[in-house]
């Protein structure tokens, strides 16, 4: 299946079809993993401060 | 007969005070990040379509040429971020501005990663191209001190506890070390070298417009996303250093409670 996906493009891109789809896939991969990081990253630490305020709100009602 | 206290005149914040401040920052940026995201979609849609369906090959290097699409950009991306991080040097050593420590921090990661792709791009354009995948000539040395750079910095940022020492370490070392920019610029017109010349020079564009417009919508389209993630990435680390504070309120209250027991 694999194989199949991949016989169109490489046929398309010539002899050196293979080093342009694993620079393009890298980059992708490299890319897409750095927004999830950025994302991930930023709602763990919105979630650590609302986390924080409502403790300390808590404790000064008690 | 009353004292009179004298009482030292309140400076009023300019635009430059008010946008920069970290609370500010984080108010007003929360409305850049939609449009952001958007423009940076459509670019990269934009480019890609150029770049695989509507500019041709090149009569030496073959399909090959499409690789300059992605390696020109990261190389492009991995320069100017550390451009960036030395002026928020200045910024954090002159005007010790809180944003500019926050910049500095979150932009070496992103420096890194856009070097390291640069580094692996080339490496892969290289090998069909040169016949070789590494040379060790000027812009590749360079370019791999760039990234050696890049994790020294981002290792000292995690060396320190306190984050102000750290800040004013990092500027230092950040300032010292750009002198590698020019380096890697001119890197190609001082040494021999297998790497191409620069293709924007003084005479003009050194290629076809049917080359050079996706080039440059790609140019764009990762620009665009590193000031996205630069600008998430800064939200995060003025939010990570309010919980810190709150932490430390919070642990300073416990332990004065217990004292007063």
């Amino acid at each position: 299946m694999f194989n199949s996906i991949l016989e169109a493009p490489i046929e398309a891109l010539g002899p050196h079809a293979i080093f342009i789809l694993i620079a393009y896939g890298g980059v992708a991969i490299v890319t897409l993993a750095l927004i999830i990081f950025n994302i991930l990253a930023y709602q763990k630490q919105k979630s650590r401060l609302n986390r924080l305020k409502n403790n300390n709100e808590n404790t000064n009602l008690i | 007969m009353n004292k009179i206290k004298q009482i030292a005149p309140v400076k009023k914040m300019n635009w430059f005070d008010k946008i920069a401040h970290p609370g500010q920052f984080l108010i007003w940026s929360r409305y850049l990040i939609l449009p952001l995201i958007i423009i940076t979609i459509t670019t990269f849609i934009i480019g890609l379509w150029y770049a695989f369906f509507n500019s041709p090959e090149d009569y030496q290097m073959g399909n090959t040429v499409r690789i300059m699409y992605i390696h020109v950009p990261t190389a492009w991306l991995s320069q100017f971020i550390y451009v960036m991080m030395a002026i928020s040097s200045i910024g954090s050593l002159v005007w010790r501005h809180p944003l500019a420590d926050v910049a500095m921090k979150v932009a070496a990661p992103l420096g890194a990663t856009f070097t390291a792709m640069a580094l692996f791009t080339g490496a892969l354009w290289g090998r069909p191209t040169w016949g070789t995948y590494w040379e060790w000539d000027g812009r590749m040395t360079s370019t791999l001190i760039l990234l050696l750079m890049y994790l020294g910095l981002i290792a000292l940022w995690r060396s320190f506890d306190d984050q102000l020492r750290a800040a004013k370490l990092v500027a230092i070392i950040t300032l010292v070390g750009v002198i590698n920019i020019p380096i890697i610029k001119f890197s190609v017109d001082w040494w021999n070298t297998l790497h191409q010349p620069s293709i924007i020079s003084s005479k003009g564009i050194s290629m076809p417009p049917e080359i050079y417009t996706p080039l440059f919508i790609m140019l764009f389209a990762f620009t665009m996303l590193f000031i996205l993630l630069q600008t998430n990435a800064m939200r995060t680390e003025i939010i990570r250093r309010k919980a810190d504070r709150l932490m430390r309120k919070k642990i300073n209250k416990n332990s004065g409670a217990k004292n007063n027991v």
